[in-house]
């Protein structure tokens, strides 16, 4: 399976960018992808040198979200029946590698370093979650925001971030309406904290990394300390255990008459053509 | 809790927090008057001012605390290398036990001037114009129930430039507040948002004009709000403070100022005191103006 | 006193007077909570579209009920105010619920807009602060919807929030370009495209992420609030 995590130190020491790589697929996540990113958060962590650490995508997006090419392929392999029952291991897989402890949303919540994800294209699923997680976002006005899996197979993510965020009513457009964000909406709802044109996008990400870099690492360190018992008292540990739960839960759905079964249509016809399909039965 | 300061700094803070109750209209002003240093918060200052909530909350007649201040800000933040009673002839340095005193008595603790205001059974109405930094923001602007702001007052957690956010991403009446990405905008970039923008993130009730009269403005919405019983008022407040426990923003962050003392500068950042102690704290707030600065669009809003 | 319809995938309650609801009467409450439980049964819903069939999807001013239709307090908070009254039972109903509201809308209006998953607005739509009448109007909720301030400013500073202001604060989803109801009812459309069992886990998700944050100890204090609400809130008392 093709894609990258590369982790980019060309904006001196004290800033470091990880850079999602997998244009073809839109830079969807991989799972190896996923473990690859946290692999490189720990170094990242463990450099005294670095203050912020920037999270990009290479190419036109952000990412698309977790790549369904992998989540295809474990429930429903074009080459024969998925093993039934899914061993156990196989049903919480998914969720460790997100929102478990070590997973990758969890790395990027509770990172003791400034992060900040530049956001623009598509900002899908684990994307919109990144963005939601890192300390700060600065959007491109070309980014756009969404949670489609969600329409799929029902909300399988932390709420308790997203509602701080943006507030509850407008959380519930991503967890039951499908709704996309453009980046204007995005910020005034407080998902971003800024947009700036596409072509100052790079300059613009820079000069708040270095804003940020200003900020004593001592005093980082400490603040990032009471951040994690502020975040316990706002329940996202709650959030993210209740994530975890229910993304296993998401193999065991049953679609009825009518109702769109994108693993079984990908299983038939194709990961790009379900996905197509997917998007004709949800269009308005 | 015994009275910090010395002895001018204790004598002066009676002038420098004036007094205005006035029992007819139920409405208490609390006014910080010491326009030259931007109304910084002196120790002796911030005691007056939470002895002055607990007078209020004993008062019947008052059902509005309105918070403003003279001259050209609403407040500067707590002030910064002052001599409080900690230097004593008998030790060489700031200690733990000082940093205690501080970090809870003078700062968050329960005793303290943030814990009155946020306690207050009264409405809570701060006037806000010119700069409301470091303290001013996270100890006393989250902590108002009602905030009328001009539209071009400097806002937030300014000081972090050189002392880090010492809790103003932590607090969770800010994210509650300002919402969680804002927070950490404002704490992790130390960087001013207007009246204006606050009004859009939602810590600003009322916005004005920069051209505007806050003050009758604030005195308006002081007002309408006193026209109400005050058992009616007493109900709301109550409902109001229930919730706020409930989403967890009923108490301050933890003593984030007791560390500030203690952080270690690396040898690429500013050693904030050790230039306070060389040059004085002018010089050092100087000596970090030639930082980086954040890009355009801390908040601004699309519409 | 209720309608209750089913199409598509789609339930329409339609209220006839909301104004009865902010007075505690028990005939008009008890039909909508029926209705609303019977909807969260169904199989064949997936979406609940509430909705007032008057100009004013509920006024400030509280209607006069027959003394025979009022309740004594265990009445109200069961019909109210307890799990199985009308507001818990919209807020954790295992469908999602879209309110679409016109002309004033205060008290219980505005609690069950709380209560909600979405709301639309008509362009004329006006919102007041339930608070300081409705004891079982949920205030985490309004925390939660437009961040902690707002709501504090909302039920503080008296004014009632004007369509456009809902939608930049977060109470509103949408404005409605011409017909309200008839918006309303295309999103719980949309919505209702979504598998059953997707929609049942989400509202599972919200249950559990509501009760994390203070929202169902919100509802529980609603009789504690309800025994010291001034009788200067009463409508004969207001200024």
């Amino acid at each position: 399976m093709s894609g990258r995590i590369a982790v980019d130190r060309s904006a001196g020491e004290r800033t470091a960018s990880i850079v999602i790589d997998h244009p073809e697929r839109e830079n969807a996540i991989t799972p190896r992808m996923a473990a690859q990113f946290c692999e490189a958060l720990t170094a990242l962590e463990r450099d005294d040198a670095v203050k912020v650490v920037v999270i990009k995508g290479a190419g036109a997006n952000l990412t698309s979200g977790a790549d369904l090419t992998a989540v295809a392929q474990r429930f429903a392999p074009p080459d024969g029946e998925a093993k039934k029952p899914l061993s156990q291991r196989a049903r919480f897989a998914d969720a460790d590698l997100w929102w478990g402890r070590a997973g990758l949303f969890g790395r990027v919540l509770y990172c003791p370093k400034i992060t900040i994800v530049a956001a623009h294209g598509k900002c899908h699923g684990a994307g919109l979650h990144l963005a939601l997680y890192a300390d700060l976002a600065i959007a491109s006005a070309t980014a756009a925001f969404a949670m489609p899996e969600w329409r799929h197979a029902g909300v399988n993510g932390d709420l308790s971030m997203l509602v701080a965020a943006v507030g509850l009513k407008r959380a519930k457009e991503l967890v039951y309406w499908g709704r996309e964000w453009d980046a204007a909406t995005a910020m005034s709802h407080g998902l971003v904290n800024a947009v700036v044109a596409s072509d100052r996008h790079d300059a613009a990400t820079a000069e708040l990394a270095q804003c940020c870099a200003m900020i004593m690492r001592d005093a980082v360190a400490a603040e990032k300390q009471v951040v994690r018992a502020a975040l316990a008292r706002m329940q996202v540990e709650t959030g993210l255990a209740a994530a975890a739960v229910v993304g296993a839960w998401g193999t065991n759905i049953h679609f009825r008459q009518g109702e769109f079964n994108l693993l079984r249509a990908a299983k038939h016809d194709g990961l790009d053509a379900a996905v197509a399909a997917g998007a004709e039965h949800f269009a308005d | 809790m015994s009275a910090f300061g010395n002895p001018a700094s204790r004598a002066e803070a009676e002038e420098q927090v004036l007094f205005v109750p006035d029992r007819d209209s139920g409405i208490a002003q609390i006014v910080l008057n010491r326009p030259a240093k931007r109304n910084a918060l002196s120790v002796p200052m911030r005691e007056r001012m939470a002895s002055l909530v607990r007078a209020c909350e004993l008062d019947a007649a008052i059902k509005v605390v309105l918070f403003r201040g003279n001259g050209p800000s609403f407040c500067s933040g707590n002030e910064l290398n002052e001599d409080w009673g900690q230097r004593t002839a008998d030790k060489r340095r700031f200690t733990l036990s000082d940093a205690v005193r501080y970090g809870t008595d003078m700062t968050y603790g329960r005793q303290s001037f943030t814990q009155a205001i946020t306690r207050c059974s009264k409405i809570t109405l701060l006037e806000m114009h010119g700069y409301c930094a470091a303290a001013a923001y996270f100890m006393i602007a989250t902590h108002c129930d009602l905030v009328v702001a001009q539209e071009d007052a400097k806002i937030g957690a300014i000081e972090g430039r050189f002392l880090g956010p010492a809790g103003a991403v932590s607090h969770i009446h800010l994210n509650r507040i300002l919402g969680v990405k804002a927070a950490r905008h404002i704490g992790y970039t130390a960087e001013p948002v207007s009246g204006r923008e606050m009004f859009e993130f939602g810590l600003v009730h009322k916005c004005v004009g920069a051209g505007a009269d806050v003050h009758q403005a604030a005195l308006e919405v002081a007002a309408q709000v006193a026209a109400s019983p005050a058992a009616r008022l007493r109900f709301l407040k109550a409902r109001i403070k229930a919730a706020e426990g409930f989403v967890g923003a009923s108490m301050p962050a933890m003593p984030g100022l007791l560390v500030s003392h203690f952080l270690k500068s690396e040898p690429d950042e500013l050693d904030f005191w050790k230039a306070v102690r060389t040059g004085g704290v002018g010089q050092a707030l100087n000596a970090d103006k030639t930082r980086a600065r954040a890009p355009a669009g801390g908040g601004k809003s699309d519409d | 006193m209720i309608d209750l319809g089913v199409s598509g995938q789609v339930a329409v309650i339609t209220m006839h007077d909301g104004a009865c609801l902010s007075a505690h009467s028990r005939r008009a409450g008890t039909a909508l909570r029926d209705a609303i439980l019977a909807c969260g049964d169904r199989d064949d819903v997936k979406a609940i579209v509430l909705r007032s069939a008057q100009a004013d999807f509920c006024p400030p001013a509280q209607a006069i009920v027959p003394d025979d239709d009022k309740l004594d307090a265990p009445e109200w908070s069961q019909i109210y105010a307890s799990t199985v009254g009308i507001y818990q039972a919209l807020c954790y109903s295992k469908k999602v619920t879209i309110t679409a509201v016109q002309g004033r809308c205060a008290l219980a209006g505005s609690a069950l807009v709380l209560c909600s998953d979405l709301t639309f607005a008509a362009a004329d739509a006006e919102f007041h602060a339930p608070f300081e009448r409705l004891p079982e109007a949920n205030f985490v909720l309004a925390a939660l919807t437009m961040r902690l301030a707002r709501a504090k400013s909302w039920t503080l500073g008296g004014a009632p929030m004007d369509a456009r202001r809902a939608l930049e604060v977060g109470l509103v989803n949408r404005i409605a370009l011409s017909d309200v109801f008839a918006e309303a009812v295309d999103a719980a459309r949309s919505i209702a495209k979504g598998p059953l069992d997707g929609i049942a886990m989400s509202k599972l998700m919200m249950e559990s992420f509501l009760d994390s944050q203070g929202v169902g100890q919100e509802f529980d204090m609603a009789g504690f609030y309800a025994a010291t609400l001034p009788g200067a809130a009463a409508p004969q008392d207001r200024a």
